[in-house]
């Protein structure tokens, strides 16, 4: 084997490597904000009264869980546009991120909210509460601080499908650290880079969810 | 032959810095039924997992028919022994437990039959004969196929208790048996336990139960911070205590 | 265009459909199995393997689980063929996808043997089992039907996974679609279609599980 490892070329694209991070951040941090939002209210509607809502909400859950994120970023980009329905990358990839998220994430939500105690709503309409109070006031922080860890890591992995955004030649980190393979032909050194990059941002943001954990948990 | 089915000597334990035997010392002839009472953290449930090796014990030294277990002297240096004659040791006793542990996975009959097989090596058909007089002892005969999760705590426990006894240990050791079970269900347990003593089985009973502990016993022994605090009979336990640490647990317990 | 295009061309194109799922199916099974059995491997090394032992597994199930499964295979099918490893794409593409499932199977099964009630350890040691009879006969069975759920959502992500092997040119069912959509320009509804396939397959997956966990449920 003539392969001499050289690292400098790493060295050298850091910067690119560095904007691809930033842009898989970027495209992960917009799309689970926005599937943290669709994912509160699907988890909701999972659990209505109204069967209407439910039926919709478990139509769309089964569904976007049942197929690779692959396939429905291909769709929206692809396919899409032969209804009329035209978007950049960019806002392609952040759409079906941002559904797939929901998806994951109103399962995270609805356990959350079948974990509290029936007592503890009830005794929210004991008091007069209406029940967007109970479910706004009551509900949701106990929710939110018990379902933390689970959050986490569906957020760890969701920062992990940005990846799939180097499919429709989005420059993130995947792309970049392709992209300096086929530019230096340092095959090692460029894919070690950016395994070793993610894996330490996933351990990163562990980290700091963690700490999040701790903050917010209840006092036992 | 010497009668002494269990001798405990000089026994020390610690967690750490925190020392919690301090030197116990017990003989047990066959047939003894030895109840250990005292108030929690007075090392009696913890003497009773030294006995089958649950817990490490740093000084002293225990052995049952003569066979001292879990370590040896070499060359005057203390050993631990390896874990195939570690659970050779522990094959010498049984242990029932507080929470039963029963395998959930496994039927009543199973949770009897598979010890058998697979430690003491008996044929499916010898396990299956065994297991079931067993249960028909502790009057479960109908229920072998029942897995644990169908069973009363009550009618776990002495499922447990078949267990343990159908490896025919040459020691039985019970540690609160009962103090996870509802009260009605407390008594089933204790005949049974009373029956097994007359048939003579050798036993070591930890238990806050203190009319059973009175009735059953041919030897009661108060621990108290880690060391034997009073030994004797029943009536000189239970009717005549000598120390002020026995007389006040037995106000306590409102015996 | 219309339903009328779209039919005809299902029927022309259903031998290359047939065969992309063909491999996405096998590809699938192949790593779901063998990535399972090695998951168990490691898995059993994390949870009873001496310090540097189960450092290593550590080592290895965070590694792999913290690497998107894209990187992993794009990782796998570029740095093997150089350091003279010489696999063809499917044989890449397998290959990832069973050290992906491997991770998850590992930590998934570490988690269901910590689960196990120490109790149980203690009422096997107390009857004389060795520690190789306490994990086959009481340890296992408990934790394999815990993390049931769990591996059945494993093997789901590893068949959706699957589908990123198209990148590296593994002929499975997205780069079947995309070579029918590439003759017939009918986007929409073949992506839609190889949806729909993946879907079946998934939701196989899960009915299968639900079935299996019903049946090896502890009364």
């Amino acid at each position: 084997m003539d392969y001499v490892l050289n690292f400098d070329v790493i060295w050298r694209n850091l910067d690119r490597l560095a904007y691809g991070l930033e842009i898989d951040l970027y495209l992960a941090i917009v799309s689970i904000f926005m599937g943290s939002l669709i994912g509160l209210v699907t988890a909701f509607a999972l659990l209505s009264k109204h069967r209407t809502y439910r039926v919709i909400a478990n139509i769309y859950v089964t569904i976007i869980r049942n197929v690779p994120l692959l396939i429905i970023v291909l769709f929206v980009y692809f396919g899409l546009p032969d209804v009329g329905l035209t978007f950049g990358q960019f806002e392609s990839f952040i759409f079906s991120l941002t559904i797939y998220a929901g998806a994951y994430l109103s399962q995270v939500f609805r356990g959350g909210i079948l974990a509290i105690p029936k007592g503890v709503s009830e005794a929210g309409m004991a008091l007069g509460m209406s029940n967007l109070q109970i479910n706004v006031f009551v509900i949701l922080p106990i929710m939110f601080k018990s379902v933390l860890p689970a959050m986490s890591n569906n957020y760890i992995s969701l920062f992990k499908d940005a990846s799939i955004a180097a499919v429709l030649a989005v420059p993130e980190l995947t792309y970049q650290t392709r992209k300096i393979n086929t530019d230096t032909f340092r095959v090692i050194e460029a894919w070690t880079a950016g395994c070793l990059i993610y894996v330490a941002t996933c351990y990163l943001i562990a980290l700091i969810l963690r700490q999040f954990e701790r903050r917010l948990a209840i006092p036992k | 032959m010497s009668d002494t089915v269990l001798q405990i000597s000089g026994v020390h334990k610690a967690y750490g810095d925190n020392p919690v035997l301090h030197g116990v010392s017990l003989t047990l002839n066959k047939g003894d039924v030895v109840s250990v009472i005292g108030s929690s953290g007075s090392g009696k449930t913890t003497l009773l997992r030294c006995v089958n090796l649950l817990e490490e014990f740093h000084q002293g030294s225990i052995s049952i028919e003569g066979k001292q277990i879990g370590y040896e002297e070499k060359d005057g240096k203390r050993g631990k022994l390896n874990s195939r004659q570690i659970a050779k040791d522990r094959a010498l006793t049984g242990m029932v437990f507080q929470s039963f542990n029963l395998f959930p996975h496994l039927s009543a009959i199973e949770n009897i039959s598979l010890p058998l097989r697979k430690v003491q090596n008996k044929t499916k058909a010898q396990a299956q004969e065994i297991a079931n007089s067993w249960l028909s002892r502790v009057g479960l005969p109908d229920r072998g196929s029942a897995f644990p999760g169908q069973l009363s705590g009550g009618q776990q426990q002495r499922v447990a208790i078949a267990r343990a006894i159908a490896m025919n240990p040459k020691l039985m050791l019970f540690d609160e048996v009962t103090s996870a079970l509802d009260p009605e269900l407390i008594n089933e347990v204790l005949d049974v336990i009373k029956a097994l003593a007359q048939d003579g089985m050798t036993m070591l009973i930890v238990t806050h139960e203190m009319r059973f502990a009175y009735e059953v016993s041919s030897r009661v022994i108060f621990m108290n911070e880690g060391l034997i605090a009073e030994e004797g009979t029943p009536e000189e336990i239970f009717k005549n205590p000598k120390t002020e640490r026995l007389q006040a647990f037995l106000k306590s317990t409102k015996f | 265009m219309g339903n009328g295009g779209f039919l005809s061309e299902l029927v022309i194109s259903r031998n290359d459909l047939f065969y992309g799922f063909y491999i996405t199916v096998l590809v699938s099974l192949i790593s779901i199995v063998v990535g399972t059995i090695l998951g168990v491997l490691v898995g059993v090394v994390l949870t009873y393997g001496n310090l540097p032992a189960r450092f290593l597994a550590r080592f290895y199930t965070d590694v792999i689980r913290g690497i998107p499964s894209l990187v992993l295979i794009l990782t796998f099918f570029y740095v093997l063929s150089v350091i003279g490893i010489n696999l063809n794409a499917l044989q890449a593409g397998i290959y990832s996808l069973c050290i992906f499932c491997s991770a998850h199977v590992a930590e998934m099964l570490r988690g269901g043997l910590q689960n196990v009630h120490v109790g149980q350890t203690e009422a096997a040691k107390a009857l004389g089992f060795s520690f190789r009879q306490t994990f086959t006969f009481i340890l296992m069975p408990q934790a394999l039907r815990q993390v049931l759920p769990t591996w059945i959502n494993t093997a789901i992500e590893t068949l959706k996974g699957s589908s990123l092997v198209s990148i590296i040119g593994v002929q499975e069912l997205i780069l079947s679609t995309q070579q029918i959509i590439a003759r017939n320009f009918l986007t929409m509804q073949f992506y839609a279609l190889a949806g729909l396939l993946y879907f079946i397959a998934c939701f196989s997956i899960e009915r299968f599980g639900k079935y299996l966990e019903k049946k090896v449920a502890i009364k």
